[in-house]
């Protein structure tokens, strides 16, 4: 694990609420946790940072991305799909994915396992409690986790 | 000898000139014939004379022909006419002859018509025409003919001289050929009319003047009288005796035999005896005539002289002059003057009316000569006078008249009749009466008889006289009779009703009344007997129709009996009522009305009993109980009638809940009507003719139970027996007045007031008997008691209209019909309604022709099974087609009425209009049908309506939370970074939003947790609800440290349901427990098996809550507590609530406020 890769997390939030972009970033900041944090307003926007080849200059960060947090309900492109094709890509197959979402059905629980989610986490309406729940996510997926080497 | 030949010749007169007119058409047709086939006898005869030319022959057709059609054409007008046009051309064929003749020069063609190549040339007579003297004589015939059809006298005349001066110029030409004269012939240029010729023309103009018969000159031939004979005696005579003599002369003179002198003395001698002998046998003829005559004329004399000087009416009319002679006789009997009646016809005068027609009277008096007989003739004034009458033809003065000779029998006549009149009456009154009337004596010979015994029996009085009375008797009655005689013999009355057999064997019952008498000295009965068949037969009629309507009440299918209206007793209950109560018939009897009744329906009956009952049917169904004490609904009609004496009504019980009934058998059941038979009796009076009773016989006496003093002398209308004398009176009078102007029997009713005050009915019959002066002698009063009779059909009547209105007002058809044919014998209006047919037409239908065609073989078969014994009942469902077209359903229940062998006879149907049903049940059954679509069709809706709760729940747990969210997470964030500007009252809002704001994520948490649970599936399984419970508990604790509860769960709870749902279940309440003990000291929550098998509680020591909302707590959303007193979001136990119902179980709760509450539930029933 090197400094570098240690001082270079980026983040990428795919979520349409702004209201929950600010809190999540603001959760991320109270908690340190992130150096680049990237956000995705819809579905077909965030394929387009993640796979797309107008936005060359991103991809520096993408390489870079170490936490995808991922919100099922998108505009476009639902986030199930979303998630469907990040691990259908080479590239970001091993990136480990979050969902963070205020549902707690059960089905997109399991629908989110079944397609290789790494964690499910609902948003708590408490943001003390919602920071908490960031702050062990940070912990554990940006600094114990360890991430696979790309390149 | 003369006689007949007089005889013959008037007979066959009339046919002489037709024959003559035939003769000359024969002559006309023969020489035609001779000169078409050349043969000369038939042309000229004798041979070598002159020929008969062919335009001659035609002329002599067409006059025959002319005369036979005028002769024998009696007026029909074609006929006639044709016989005019013949003859006009007869005329002109002489003329055209004549005129041949005289323009000789100009040969018009008169001899060659015909056979012109077979003429014999003569150079001085060219071309063979007809001689000038046969034209003549052909014109003058024709004139001769043409007169027949005039009326005028003097063409007659003219047309008959015409005629005779042909004959004369035709008997010349004959005459000259006899003495070989030839006179006309040597006048040059002539030819002269041929023999032949001569004679046809002398027939026909002989034929002529006869066709005029009367009215032409030879009418002397048609007289009966003396001239008439002298004519037709020496008429032939004038012709054949100069002729035969003075030929006779001619031959002897041309044979040289002698000379002229000798010979005309031969001829004048000759004819002078000739004409002698036949003048005297003619003067013998017509002298023995004459004397006849004068025989005949001294009659006429003498009746003439007779007549004028008679008392005895006489009278002289002619046919045509009407009367002649009017004798002083006639003006007294018939009071016409001679002045008036003379000129008249007597027939006319005298109105005359005999026993024969007009036609019958002439022809007898043309074939006799007379007739006598009874006439009813009308005098002047008016009146009628019978006449024996005799009418003799005589002639006189060759004109026909009668003689009438009447004398007057009226009087006589009238007695007669009186006699006859009054014998017809008197067997008129005993026969008018059907009693019989007859005298035998001790040794059982029958000795008088009245017609009508004769008349009943049919025996004739000779038979009669050799009977016994007990030879009309029917043998079985034959000892009762004979006992009745010897009673007779002993005690000198008795009684009988025994049945009366006549000649041909059939068998009257009759009522027989006998007496003791003695006449001449002999001991005998005298009996009389009345006919009482009528009386019978309403009796039987009587019962029959009880016997019917019994049948009716017994047989019924629907429940029926009949209550006394005082005790409200019952008298007599049907099989329905018995089968469908469940009270034996004994049981019943001993009930009155109210013990089949519930309790809570007594005060509306007595209500009802309380007033008088007027309507029949009570439309609301009332409640009735069976003896099992079960209740059913029935549907009553009722009617008031008499029963065994008592006040009753009769009632109809239709159980509305359940139809249909067994069939009923039939029982022995008391009579419904009052039985009346009464002896029948026949009584008599005898009026003088001032109308007082003269004479009573003890059969009235009896009846009426008066003494004769009671009566007797009296004027009939002031007798006792009379309950309205006043009125009696009138009506009296006028049967006594009726009855002598009729002089028959007049009939009459009327009630009549006994001794004891008893009313009875009397028939009877009113009879005036006249005397031989024609004034009433005495009146005869016969009477028959009719009170039982008219108490019977009044009955019946009054039973029928009773039950026709019972049986018309139910509400549902019923109809008895044969059940051989299936042809209705009665049915009630109800049925009629429904069949849809007017009463009139349904009477001649069976039920087939109202069954709907398609039905009709299907419920035949059902019918006839039942009806033969091969199923158990007859009950069908099936349609009827109305004469409109319409169709009605109908559920018939029919049962049979059988005779001992089990045949049935009659079929006694309640029939039931179940349209309506048949309607809703056809519909429910249709719904049925489409049910599983609906199902599919709701499950899919449902489905639909899921998926979409499901869209709408994932919705919301996505999208709501995030305001909320916001609304926390920027609360806090103010309050973080902007601490050091905020006040306390600012830092508490933002709390107070951040607290709402979850407390609103909870709620939303905890709708979306209900909706999950009443959407997921269950999964049973046996689940260990202790240790579930404990671990629940245990999580409590550790959510809560601070806190001391007691908590005890009680060992080994399971239950058979769904593990999840379960805890989510016990979670809520030992949560709700855990939270509502929070403000409790000692707080303590339990969980065990509660009091019924299968059940739970949870209990606690909390806060608790009124019993009244115990039912209220389970709904979504509702909270007994302030939020500030407890937390919650009001659907925990909402869910509770839900899972416990999916599970098919029950939760109730109990608390009192600060008591506790205590959850009781189950998962399964």
């Amino acid at each position: 694990m090197s400094t570098s890769s240690e001082s270079k997390r980026s983040i990428l939030l795919i979520e349409d609420d702004a209201n929950d972009i600010e809190l999540t970033k603001r959760a991320f900041e109270r908690n340190r946790l992130a150096n680049v944090f990237l956000v995705a307003r819809d579905g077909a926007e965030a394929l387009e940072m993640l796979f797309g080849s107008s936005m060359e200059a991103m991809h520096a960060d993408l390489s870079e991305l170490q936490l995808i947090l991922l919100d099922l309900k998108l505009p476009k492109v639902s986030g199930l799909e979303v998630l469907r094709k990040i691990r259908a890509d080479e590239r970001t197959r091993m990136i480990p994915v979050v969902i963070l979402t205020s549902s707690d059905e059960e089905r997109d629980v399991v629908e989110s396992y079944g397609l290789g989610a790494n964690s499910y986490v609902r948003k708590p309406i408490d943001f003390e409690q919602f920071v908490e729940a960031v702050r062990e996510l940070g912990l554990y997926w940006l600094v114990l986790n360890k991430t696979i080497k790309r390149d | 000898m003369i006689e007949r030949l007089e005889e013959q010749y008037f007979r066959f007169n009339r046919w002489l000139s037709p024959v003559g007119a035939g003769i000359a058409v024969l002559f006309g047709i023969s020489v035609l014939v001779g000169w078409g086939y050349d043969i000369d006898i038939l042309r000229s005869f004798p041979q070598e004379t002159y020929q008969a030319k062919p335009l001659t022959a035609i002329g002599l057709i067409i006059a025959g022909i002319s005369l036979f059609a005028l002769v024998t054409g009696h007026g029909t007008r074609p006929l006639l006419a044709l016989g005019n046009l013949l003859g006009l051309v007869f005329a002109a064929i002489g003329v055209f002859i004549v005129a041949d003749q005289l323009l000789i020069d100009l040969d018009l063609g008169s001899g060659s018509l015909l056979f012109s190549d077979r003429l014999h040339f003569d150079p001085l007579v060219p071309l063979g025409r007809p001689a000038i003297e046969t034209g003549v004589v052909f014109v003058l015939s024709a004139f001769g003919i043409l007169g027949l059809g005039r009326r005028s006298r003097w063409a007659v005349l003219a047309a008959n001289i015409s005629t005779v001066v042909a004959m004369m110029i035709v008997l010349v030409a004959i005459i000259l050929y006899i003495f070989d004269f030839r006179g006309f012939q040597n006048i040059p240029g002539f030819t002269s009319i041929a023999l032949n010729t001569a004679v046809a023309v002398l027939v026909l103009t002989f034929a002529i003047l006869l066709a005029y018969r009367e009215r032409g000159l030879l009418s002397i031939l048609w007289s009966r009288t003396g001239g008439g004979i002298l004519a037709r005696r020496l008429f032939p005579f004038i012709f054949v005796v100069p002729i035969i003599f003075g030929w006779l002369r001619h031959q002897g003179e041309k044979a040289g035999l002698y000379g002229t002198e000798f010979g005309i003395a031969l001829f004048t001698a000759g004819t002078v005896i000739g004409f002698g002998l036949i003048v005297f046998f003619t003067a013998r003829t017509i002298e023995s005539f004459d004397l006849r005559r004068q025989i005949a004329e001294n009659a006429v004399v003498r009746k003439a002289l007779m007549i004028g000087s008679s008392l005895e009416p006489m009278m002289i009319w002619s046919p045509e002059r009407g009367i002649l002679e009017w004798n002083t006789g006639c003006e007294k009997l018939y009071g016409f003057s001679a002045e008036e009646a003379l000129g008249r016809t007597s027939i006319d005068l005298l109105k005359t009316r005999m026993k024969p027609g007009p036609a019958e009277f002439q022809r007898a008096l043309e074939e006799s000569g007379k007739w006598s007989g009874e006439v009813e003739q009308t005098t002047r004034s008016g009146e009628m006078v019978i006449t024996e009458s005799a009418y003799q033809l005589i002639e006189s003065d060759g004109e026909l008249l009668i003689i009438q000779h009447d004398r007057d029998i009226t009087e006589r006549k009238r007695y007669e009749q009186a006699i006859i009149q009054a014998k017809e009456l008197n067997d008129y009154t005993i026969n008018s009466l059907p009693a019989i009337f007859f005298l035998f004596d001790s040794a059982g010979r029958m000795k008088k008889w009245n017609q009508n015994f004769l008349r009943i029996t049919g025996y004739t009085a000779e038979e009669m006289g050799e009977m016994q009375p007990l030879d009309f008797i029917v043998p079985d009655d034959h000892t009762l009779v004979a006992e009745k005689i010897q009673e007779v013999m002993t005690t000198g009355k008795a009684e009988a009703e025994a049945r009366l057999m006549t000649a041909d064997a059939r068998v009257i019952p009759f009522y027989f009344l006998g007496s003791r008498i003695t006449v001449e000295g002999q001991i005998c009965v005298v009996g009389s007997g009345t006919d009482i068949t009528a009386q019978k037969r309403a009796i039987e009629a009587a019962k029959e129709s009880e016997e019917r309507y019994r049948l009716l009440f017994d047989s019924n299918p629907c429940p029926m009996w009949v209550y006394d209206r005082e005790t409200l007793q019952f008298l007599a209950v049907n099989e329905a009522a018995v089968k469908s109560y469940g009270f034996t018939r004994r049981e019943f009897l001993s009930m009155n009305m109210t013990q089949i009744r519930p309790e809570e329906e007594l005060p509306r009956l007595y209500q009802r009993l309380a007033g008088e009952i007027k309507t029949l049917t009570h439309p609301t169904p009332w409640t009735h109980r069976r003896k099992d004490g079960s209740k059913f609904e029935v549907e009553i009609t009722s009617h008031a009638l008499e029963f065994n004496g008592r006040q009753a009504r009769l009632v109809m019980a239709i159980d509305v809940t359940q139809r249909s009934e067994a069939l009923k058998q039939l029982r022995e059941s008391e009579a419904l009507f009052k039985s009346v038979f009464d002896q029948q009796f026949q009584f008599m009076m005898i009026l003088s003719p001032e109308r007082k009773i003269m004479q009573v016989n003890e059969l009235s006496l009896k009846a009426s139970g008066y003494e004769r003093e009671d009566l007797l002398g009296k004027n009939f209308w002031e007798i006792p027996l009379w309950p309205q004398r006043e009125k009696m009176k009138q009506e009296w009078n006028r049967r006594l007045d009726e009855a002598v102007a009729t002089g028959r029997s007049v009939i009459g009713e009327e009630y009549f007031v006994t001794a004891s005050g008893e009313r009875r009915l009397a028939e009877s019959a009113t009879t005036a008997i006249f005397g031989p002066d024609g004034t009433v002698s005495h009146y005869v009063v016969q009477a028959g008691d009719a009170t039982a009779r008219r108490e019977a059909e009044e009955s019946l009547r009054e039973s029928e209209q009773r039950f026709r209105r019972m049986f018309d007002i139910v509400s549902i058809g019923i109809a008895q019909a044969d059940a051989q044919t299936g042809r209705f014998i009665l049915f009630n209006r109800r049925f009629a309604e429904i069949a849809g047919y007017p009463v009139e037409d349904l009477r001649q239908m069976t039920f087939k022709q109202l069954t709907h065609p398609e039905d009709a073989e299907a419920d035949a078969r059902k019918f006839f099974e039942a009806r033969d014994g091969k199923a158990p009942q007859y009950i069908n469902e099936k349609r009827y087609l109305r004469p409109d077209g319409s169709i009605v359903w109908v559920r018939v229940n029919a049962s049979f009425v059988r005779d001992a062998d089990g045949t049935a006879l009659q079929s006694i149907g309640v029939i039931e209009d179940i349209t309506e049903q048949k309607r809703a049940r056809d519909e429910l059954l249709e719904l049925n049908a489409t049910l599983e679509e609906r199902v599919e069709e709701r499950t899919r809706k449902l489905e639909t309506l899921n998926r979409e709760l499901e869209a709408f729940s994932y919705s919301v747990s996505h999208d709501l939370r995030a305001p909320l969210r916001a609304m926390d997470g920027f609360s806090q964030a103010v309050l973080e970074d902007y601490a050091d500007k905020l006040d306390e009252n600012g830092v508490d809002y933002l709390n107070r939003i951040r607290s709402a704001s979850q407390r609103m994520a909870s709620m939303i948490d905890s709708l979306l947790g209900l909706s999950r649970v009443s959407r997921s599936a269950l999964s049973i399984g046996t689940t260990d609800l202790t240790s579930m419970a404990r671990e629940i508990a245990s999580d409590l604790a550790a959510a809560s440290p601070d806190r001391i509860v007691e908590v005890s769960i009680e060992d080994g709870l399971t239950a058979k349901c769904d593990a999840r749902l379960a805890r989510i279940a016990l979670e809520n309440m030992l949560g709700n427990a855990w939270k509502f003990t929070s403000k409790t000291e000692n707080a303590s929550v339990s969980f065990s098996r509660g009091p019924e098998p299968g059940e739970f509680v949870i209990r606690d020591n909390g806060a608790g809550f009124e019993a009244t909302y115990a039912d209220t707590i389970f709904g979504a959303f509702s909270r007994l507590h302030r939020s500030d007193e407890f937390e919650g979001t009001g659907i925990g136990l909402a869910t509770v609530y839900r899972i416990i119902q999916m599970h098919g179980g029950t939760i109730r709760a109990e608390s009192e406020p600060g008591q506790g509450a205590a959850f009781f539930f189950t998962f399964t029933k």
